[in-house]
């Protein structure tokens, strides 16, 4: 093989290997948003290689990010879920805390201020509740100063090298799922407890990241116990 | 838009005083307000250093300023917003600078120099003898700047700027000086070999100074009073030989 050759063929691998990178961050973030509760169709989230080649690959072969953007909406459970408890007071029903949730993966090799502002400024635009930007490298410190400035917008960050991977199918992670207010009132009831006196889980935790936790939720975990069976514990997202 | 650094407790926010006769509950009420006012100021702040650093990301104003004469807006511009930064925030200014691929000085309009390699280091042929003819100096913190005079304007002003947090300082501090505001700095780095080196020793002095300043409070704090640098124990002791009233000694 002539040299030319040669690199024509290892830009090409380089490229491939890119794509398939891609296309498994690209199904974790679908699975991530059907385990939310987002309405999904099944063969979006189970898009094959050749499938997502012919969407999103350029000419060369190369993913393309520019057109890796989505949305969703919430399905009616996952808006129930969302609902805070009715207050007494309250003379109409409460709306749900959340709403169509946008999904890009940014082009840009490093991420500054000015390009999580763009972002900010697109989610505030066509009001979107929640962002999720995916990319290729850390955030600057000063740029994650800009998320909680958006709120009650919600920009969720993730990096293209944890999603290659759907962590919550490793037999290790037990599953999580996410209480409404409702739930966790008859919780707190039940026990007698306080919010405060239950265990905790960080929202920056990888679990809680995926499903998206926000402060003062609680998520039930189901483990697997060699003498119960199965084994349910209850954690406060702080 | 500058607006003024937020000021010290003192003014507005006055600590708890332990009255007699006030009950327990608002007493807990008032040591409340007075952190949530602490974090209060401290949010401010930090809300103030983000805001000038999204400013300071696109300053100069003119894409053909000269970082060796700055415009007077943009030097005034400077002094002012740099007041509350510490230099960690200094340092992430500049790294969002770099990410916009412009010089890391912040009266530079030029774009900063790209190494083209992806090794982590390079050597670079200095000026000295022996150990001094080369250096290796990391890829990153050459990409830093466009040239090695803005580096020096920008460390200049790194090391005018304090540790301590904007929401903790008691007094305003003065002004920041350019090194173009410094000829004899200027001029006395042309006999020098490397400006970087003095500016790190000027930096070294300082926190000594700050530290003598800080064991200072410290022992005033725990009581020493005015004799902070005793350094051996509490007890004075005199030792003594016995009297000999027996005469000179003999062997048995």
């Amino acid at each position: 093989m002539d040299p030319l050759d040669q690199e024509r063929a290892k830009i090409a691998a380089d490229a491939e290997r890119e794509l398939t990178r891609l296309w498994r961050a690209w199904r974790t973030i679908h699975e991530m948003c059907q385990d939310r509760g987002y309405e999904l169709a099944e063969e979006e989230v189970r898009i094959s290689l050749d499938d997502f080649r012919d969407r999103f690959a350029d000419a060369s072969g190369a993913p393309d990010r520019k057109k890796m953007t989505t949305s969703f909406r919430p399905t009616d459970v996952m808006l129930k879920k969302y609902t805070p408890s009715r207050h007494p007071r309250d003379t109409e029903d409460p709306t749900p805390a959340i709403g169509t949730i946008w999904i890009e993966f940014s082009t840009e090799t490093s991420i500054g201020i000015k390009q999580m502002r763009t972002f900010a400024q697109h989610i505030h635009q066509h009001n979107f509740a929640t962002g999720i930007l995916v990319t290729q490298a850390s955030i600057t410190p000063a740029a994650l100063k800009i998320i909680p400035v958006v709120l009650p917008q919600i920009i969720e960050t993730f990096q293209e090298q944890d999603l290659l991977v759907n962590i919550t199918h490793h037999e290790l992670v037990p599953k999580h799922v996410l209480l409404s207010a409702e739930e966790k009132k008859r919780l707190l009831e039940r026990y007698r407890l306080k919010e405060s006196q239950l265990p905790r889980i960080q929202t920056g935790d990888p679990v809680a990241k995926y499903l998206g936790l926000r402060r003062g939720q609680v998520v039930k975990i189901i483990r697997k116990s060699e003498t119960a069976g199965r084994y349910a514990s209850y954690r406060w997202a702080i | 838009m500058p607006q003024s650094i937020p000021t010290k407790p003192s003014s507005s926010i006055t600590a708890p005083s332990p009255p007699a006769s006030r009950s327990r509950e608002d007493r807990d009420k008032e040591t409340a307000i007075y952190h949530a006012q602490l974090l209060q100021q401290r949010k401010d702040a930090e809300a103030l250093i983000l805001s000038y650093t999204e400013t300071l990301v696109d300053s100069p104003s003119s894409p053909t300023a000269d970082p060796a004469h700055p415009s007077s807006a943009d030097s005034a511009l400077v002094k002012n917003s740099l007041r509350p930064f510490q230099p960690s925030d200094y340092d992430s200014l500049i790294e969002e600078r770099n990410i916009n691929r412009q010089c890391g000085y912040i009266l530079c309009p030029k774009p900063n120099r790209l190494q083209d390699t992806k090794a982590k280091y390079r050597i670079l042929n200095g000026q000295g003898k022996g150990n001094d003819a080369l250096r290796f100096v990391e890829k990153q913190t050459l990409e830093r700047w466009c040239s090695d005079e803005c580096g020096k304007r920008a460390l200049y002003i790194k090391v005018q700027l304090s540790e301590e947090p904007a929401w903790t300082r008691t007094a305003t501090e003065g002004d920041i000086v350019l090194l173009e505001d410094k000829p004899e700095i200027q001029q006395a780095k042309d006999g020098e070999v490397n400006l970087i080196e003095r500016l790190k020793t000027l930096d070294i002095g300082q926190d000594e100074k700050q530290l003598a300043a800080q064991m200072k409070a410290l022992a005033i704090e725990r009581g020493d009073g005015n004799a902070p640098s005793r350094s051996f124990g509490l007890a004075e002791i005199d030792v003594r030989e016995k009297a000999n009233t027996r005469g000179e000694a003999f062997p048995p």
